[in-house]
């Protein structure tokens, strides 16, 4: 009797494992969803919760604390683990607000690149970070009953965008009569995990020499700002932008295989690529003398590689007001 | 019977609980928000049949007069007067004096203002001609009073005028408007922002454009204490006592020059046809607000000193006493 217990029990077990089992699915399509680099965000920032409060009550005497907490999240992909991270030339500031008032202080924090890592297969989410402007709400220099300020919090940041796309390199363009394994013509690109996007390469051939259009797009919600003027986006550098610090991307590195191409036309100096509403391209070429030897068409990655800096605002209204005590 | 009587208290407990409401989401916060609004100052009015619409001659009827502070400002020193037809009315005690009063207005801890009666007794005088059985008459009560109107408000001051920053602004200079008053018969009801380069160029100065009007149906008169006062007596008043405003405007906590004249500390709106346009500027002895700094919201306090009178009036028949 307790054998045939035991043999039932078992059996029991021995389905459960199967059911078990075969429930389990490996999630490797999820993971290759993860790792190739998509999106339009680079480094966003939100308030966080209460921080600052919608409402302040502030009485005749004493001085309200006030705390202001920028939640930085990097949901792009640059920078990586081997790259150089350029993250802590970005800064954060605070404005809107009467200096008088709510006295900060310090209204401007430099980005802590360690904590700020891009996405990658290890850190599918982005590094986190948080900064904190603290102060106080002065209410002997308040002398309305409410003071409705706008507090806005301003994010400026180094970032890289990169792309290998793969492209046709056909040595005989115009042979029609050989069987190729690639055609040269254009490609569309969704996004490659930061706010400036290449969206589109355009190929076109001539008997000496292939050229790529690429158009680039910026599909994020804020300013694209040219790199070197990074600087004075803080308020306390005594500095104010130009037009011409707009809409300006550095091109770093454009190669075909091993091969490097030969990019143009700049806006100003060397590599400078101007965005006209957000959108711009550039042509490089591939010169013949890299492909002449090959015999038939072949697919190589084109690597891309734009850097610019970028600027995001967010704004939260408060309300201030004080109460009146009874004397 | 032990089983009923818990039910019975089950049962209350269940409608005491269910009774209950948080407060909390639906309460108004305590500001004095609302204190500030509205175009009343002082509301005064005859009571009921005091005085009353028929009274005999040669005799003494009351008059009481019901006061009521409706605006945001307290009154310290404000007069009361009665007038009459002297031939017909006049009062029972010898004073003529103005009844002095003071009253307190709208706060957070009393929102709808203090409330005051004050009462005279006045006589009629055998005057009426033998050919008339009634005499027609009106009495009139004059208040004269101090008043204050306080505007806070926030501003945007954004010294980018050029527009040449290309930076997102917290706020933008915008006109503002007050339709509703702020609890005073003399009223801000517009805003003009504007913002001049300094000479330098490196800095701005904002100016404000204030448009005041006297919207209720008495009279502006100087906030001069004896002045106020005469006004509701028989001393002689000029031309230009009326329509003088004292004002005070303060940009965060920088005073601002609102001053038409060469007085130092405050300045005077004359009012013409109810209304005045004044400006007050950044003052030149400050230092003006860097052009390179962010646009930021500002509180802006603007005062108005004032006296105020008006007058309010009843019809009443003095009737003669018939003798048969």
């Amino acid at each position: 009797m307790v054998k045939k217990v035991q043999i039932r029990t078992g059996f029991i077990f021995i389905i459960f494992l199967i059911v078990f089992v075969s429930g389990c699915q490996t999630n490797t399509n999820k993971a290759a969803i993860k790792d190739t680099p998509k999106g339009t965000d680079g480094i966003t920032i939100n308030f966080l919760a209460n921080n600052p409060q919608d409402r302040y009550i502030i009485s005749d005497v004493n001085e309200e604390p006030i705390s202001i907490i920028l939640e930085l999240r990097n949901k792009g992909t640059y920078p990586q683990g081997n790259e150089i991270n350029e993250i802590s030339r970005g800064q954060a500031y605070i404005s809107g607000f009467d200096a008088n008032i709510m006295r900060i202080s310090n209204p401007v924090e430099r980005l802590k690149a360690q904590f700020l890592e891009g996405r990658s297969p290890i850190n599918p989410e982005g590094g986190f970070d948080t900064l904190e402007f603290r102060g106080s709400i002065s209410s002997s220099d308040l002398f309305v009953d409410k003071y409705e300020p706008t507090i806005l919090a301003t994010l400026c940041y180094p970032y890289i965008t990169k792309a290998g796309p793969s492209v046709c390199i056909d040595p005989f363009p115009f042979d029609e009569k050989q069987k190729k394994v690639c055609k040269i013509g254009s490609q569309t690109l969704s996004s490659q995990g930061a706010p400036i996007a290449i969206t589109k390469i355009d190929q076109e051939a001539s008997s000496n020499k292939i050229q790529f259009k690429i158009s680039l797009k910026n599909l994020g919600k804020g300013d694209i700002i040219k790199l070197i003027s990074l600087d004075k986006c803080s308020p306390v550098a005594g500095q104010n932008f130009d037009r011409n610090d707009f809409d300006r991307i550095e091109l770093v590195r454009a190669e075909a295989g091993s091969s490097a191409l030969n990019c143009g036309p700049f806006a100003e100096g060397t590599g400078i690529i101007r965005l006209n509403n957000g959108e711009g391209f550039i042509i490089c070429s591939l010169d013949r003398e890299n492909y002449q030897d090959i015999k038939s068409a072949y697919t190589t990655p084109i690597n891309l590689e734009f850097r610019y800096g970028y600027r995001t605002t967010i704004s939260k209204p408060i309300t201030i007001s004080k109460i009146s005590t009874i004397r | 019977m032990k089983q009923k009587n818990m039910a019975i208290f089950a049962l209350i407990l269940i409608l005491a609980i269910s009774g209950c409401k948080g407060s909390g989401s639906t309460g108004k916060p305590i500001t004095n928000e609302d204190v500030y609004k509205g175009f009343d100052g002082l509301n005064i009015g005859f009571t009921k049949n005091a005085p009353p619409d028929k009274v005999f001659e040669e005799s003494i009827f009351p008059i009481a007069i019901n006061l009521k502070n409706k605006g945001a400002s307290d009154i310290k020193d404000g007069f009361l007067s009665l007038g009459f037809e002297e031939e017909f009315i006049n009062f029972n005690e010898k004073s003529s004096e103005p009844i002095r009063f003071e009253i307190k207005g709208k706060s957070t801890f009393n929102p709808n203002g203090d409330e005051d009666f004050t009462t005279a007794n006045a006589k009629t005088a055998k005057r009426i001609g033998s050919q008339s059985e009634t005499h027609p008459s009106t009495i009139f009560a004059t208040a004269c009073y101090p008043y204050k109107t306080i505007l806070g408000t926030s501003v945007c001051v954004d010294p980018d005028i050029f527009g040449t920053q290309l930076r997102k602004k917290s706020c933008q200079s915008k006109d503002l408007d007050f339709a509703n008053g702020q609890g005073g018969p003399v009223a801000i009801i517009k805003i003009e922002t504007r913002t001049f380069p300094d000479q330098d160029n490196e800095r701005v100065r904002p100016h404000f454009i204030l448009y005041i009007e006297n919207k209720g149906s008495g009279q502006v008169i100087i906030p001069d204490g004896n002045k106020i006062r005469s006004a509701c007596t028989k001393e002689k008043l000029d031309f230009t006592d009326f329509n003088r405003i004292k004002i005070k405007a303060t940009l965060s906590n920088q005073e601002l020059e609102c001053r038409l004249k060469d007085e130092k500390t405050s300045t005077e709106v004359r009012l013409r046809d109810k209304k005045d346009v004044v400006r007050c500027t950044y003052p030149e002895s400050a230092e003006g607000i860097r052009r390179n700094t962010d646009a930021f919201t500002a509180p802006l306090r603007i005062e108005m000193d004032y006296g105020y009178t008006f007058t309010i009036s009843k019809d009443i028949i003095i009737e003669k006493i018939l003798k048969y």
